[in-house]
């Protein structure tokens, strides 16, 4: 679905002056999407993770390499808007991005901008809405909504265009734990549908459910691995400057105590089950 | 603090002046206030007054609210009226000392309140009946003639909007600095007007700061949504005129042609007070 050749993006920092080395958000990275897979881009502040994200969607072309999404150059000026219809965008702040004062106007944003024909786009809006759940709210001003509504909103805008992919960059850092898991949710079902799934984010437990981790540091691809494969290696994490999901910190703590947890226990629910299982004399009934 | 002001001031409810369209909405509010200036005598503004408390009766807008819209040209109202009253010469009606009442004057004070009543009223009609989207939409779709000759109404149009989507975000915004400003020992409350405007200065320039990056990132996401100006772009409501806005239009040219020909004094009703 997605394809970095070789991508460096290197740019001018803003105000810093004459003469000022140039930045390099992403150095020589190459990686693939698979169709339908679910990827966690993860790194710290810096890591260049935003620009990756920034190229899938044409809102940056690389200065050296080539990013190619469903086997079109965001380069090319010609396939630009097919781009960005195949590859959603769902950003950071929900209040910017959303467009219209009207909830089921801004979902219609997309497609009246494909051209769609207003049957169609009518279609196409009440089943967006419907999918995130904010069809009840669809004449109301988004300005009455809660943060992670808003983010259902933003994700219905991008719905309605039918995307073979969404990019998810940071879309939970500034909701609380309510609209976080209320957006986690859209993800895995997006995911059942079949929607490729790119998911940019700071908190691990998010990435823990992804098919595959990608680590960047520096603007190069540190570790690529499944969750299971990605939090066995001691030090990977901390390395990446990241924090391991709470779960995992207390399997291997558990496991210098002797405990033989495998590695495949990633998450609260499976570590529970874990303790359950193997020892029931601790666990009532 | 500033959370709670109203902006717009449009009036939910679904009546047949709210369902028209936008653009027949607004060329009417321009007709009717342009035939306000042919009226030239009280019948005359007695009929434009009946026929906009119908338009008012059948919108269900309560005409407390359209009284509202009185308060902000309260000052101006009086002082055109007493302006008028007391300074214009002719025939003295009254007369205490140095003030006269004349009733060239007398006329003349009536006549200029009753039209500015007239017009703010009529004006609010609009404004309680249309969304402010729909009214943007509408002025969208008026001026777009004028595209043709290198204006960029659709953009003009895309930033009204925007405007006024965004009105609550940076009340909201300017709220939490001046919360922010206030911790750290600001006064915004002493001092005199030019003091008062100097303090102010911490408030305005975060704001400006993060009214541009609230712009940027705007543009990034409807850069992503596809956005790329007004060609080619449709719309999930498209404005068609509908039996309802032709009947509307009747109406309208009715009221024109009653006004311009009592004006002319070719109806069979009284001239009363005639300028």
């Amino acid at each position: 679905m997605i394809d970095f050749n070789g991508v460096s993006c290197r740019y001018k920092r803003e105000y810093a002056g004459e003469g000022a080395l140039p930045v390099t958000a992403l150095d020589d990275v190459s990686f693939h999407i698979p169709r339908g897979s679910f990827i966690a881009l993860v790194g710290r502040n810096g890591s260049g993770k935003s620009t990756a994200a920034r190229c899938m969607n044409a809102l940056q072309l690389p200065s050296g390499g080539t990013v190619l999404v469903d086997g079109a150059d965001t380069s090319d000026d010609e396939m630009v808007l097919t781009i960005r219809q195949k590859a959603g965008m769902v950003f950071q702040n929900p209040d910017n991005q959303l467009v219209s004062s009207v909830v089921e106007d801004d979902v219609a944003f997309g497609p009246e901008n494909l051209g769609l024909h207003p049957d169609e786009i009518r279609k196409r809006v009440d089943r967006a809405m419907k999918a995130a759940g904010i069809y009840d709210r669809r004449l109301d001003s988004p300005d009455e909504l809660s943060g992670g509504q808003k983010q259902r909103v933003a994700i219905a805008g991008v719905l309605a265009m039918e995307p073979e992919c969404i990019i998810f960059d940071e879309a939970t850092a500034m909701l609380d734990p309510a609209g976080r898991s209320a957006v986690m949710e859209m993800i895995r079902r997006l995911r059942e549908r079949g929607t490729t799934v790119v998911l940019i984010t700071h908190f691990m437990e998010e990435a823990a459910e992804a098919d595959e981790i990608l680590i960047l540091k520096e603007g190069k691809i540190l570790s690529r691995g499944t969750p299971a494969e990605i939090f066995a290696v001691p030090d990977l994490i901390s390395e990446a400057g990241l924090d391991l999901p709470a779960a995992v910190k207390i399997r291997n703590l558990l496991r210098q105590r002797g405990a033989d947890i495998p590695d495949r226990v990633l998450d609260i629910k499976s570590l529970a089950e874990w303790i359950a299982g193997n020892c029931p004399e601790n666990v009532p009934g | 603090m500033i959370r709670n002001i109203t902006l717009g001031q449009y009036y939910q409810y679904d009546s047949v002046i709210h369902r028209l369209d936008p653009r027949l909405k607004i060329f009417g509010t321009f007709l009717y206030l342009v035939m306000l200036f042919f009226v030239k005598d009280l019948v005359g503004y007695g009929i434009a007054a009946l026929c906009l408390s119908g338009v008012i009766l059948v919108s269900r807008v309560p005409f407390r609210f359209i009284l509202r819209g009185m308060r902000p040209i309260m000052f101006i109202l009086a002082f055109t009226f007493l302006l008028n009253l007391l300074l214009l010469p002719g025939t003295v009606l009254w007369q205490a000392g140095p003030v006269t009442v004349t009733h060239e004057g007398l006329k003349q004070a009536v006549f200029i309140t009753v039209r500015l009543l007239l017009l703010v009223f009529g004006a609010s009609v609009l404004t309680y009946t249309t969304k402010p989207m729909s009214l943007t939409d509408g002025f969208e779709r008026i001026l777009s003639p004028l595209s043709k000759l290198g204006v960029r109404t659709h953009e003009i149009a895309m930033m009204m909007s925007i405007a006024l989507r965004f009105i609550p975000t940076l009340v909201g915004e300017t709220d939490k600095i001046m919360k922010a400003q206030l911790a750290r020992g600001a006064d915004f409350e002493s001092g005199n007007l030019l003091r008062r405007a100097r303090n102010m200065i911490p408030v305005l320039v975060p704001l400006f700061v993060n009214a541009f990056r609230i712009a940027q990132d705007l543009a990034m996401a409807m850069e992503a949504r596809c956005y790329s100006g007004g060609r080619g772009r449709t719309r999930l409501h498209p404005m068609r005129y509908g039996m309802r806005d032709l009947a509307a239009l009747m109406m309208l040219i009715l009221f024109a042609v009653l006004i311009f020909v009592q004006s002319r004094g070719m109806l069979p009703l009284p001239m009363i007070w005639k300028i």
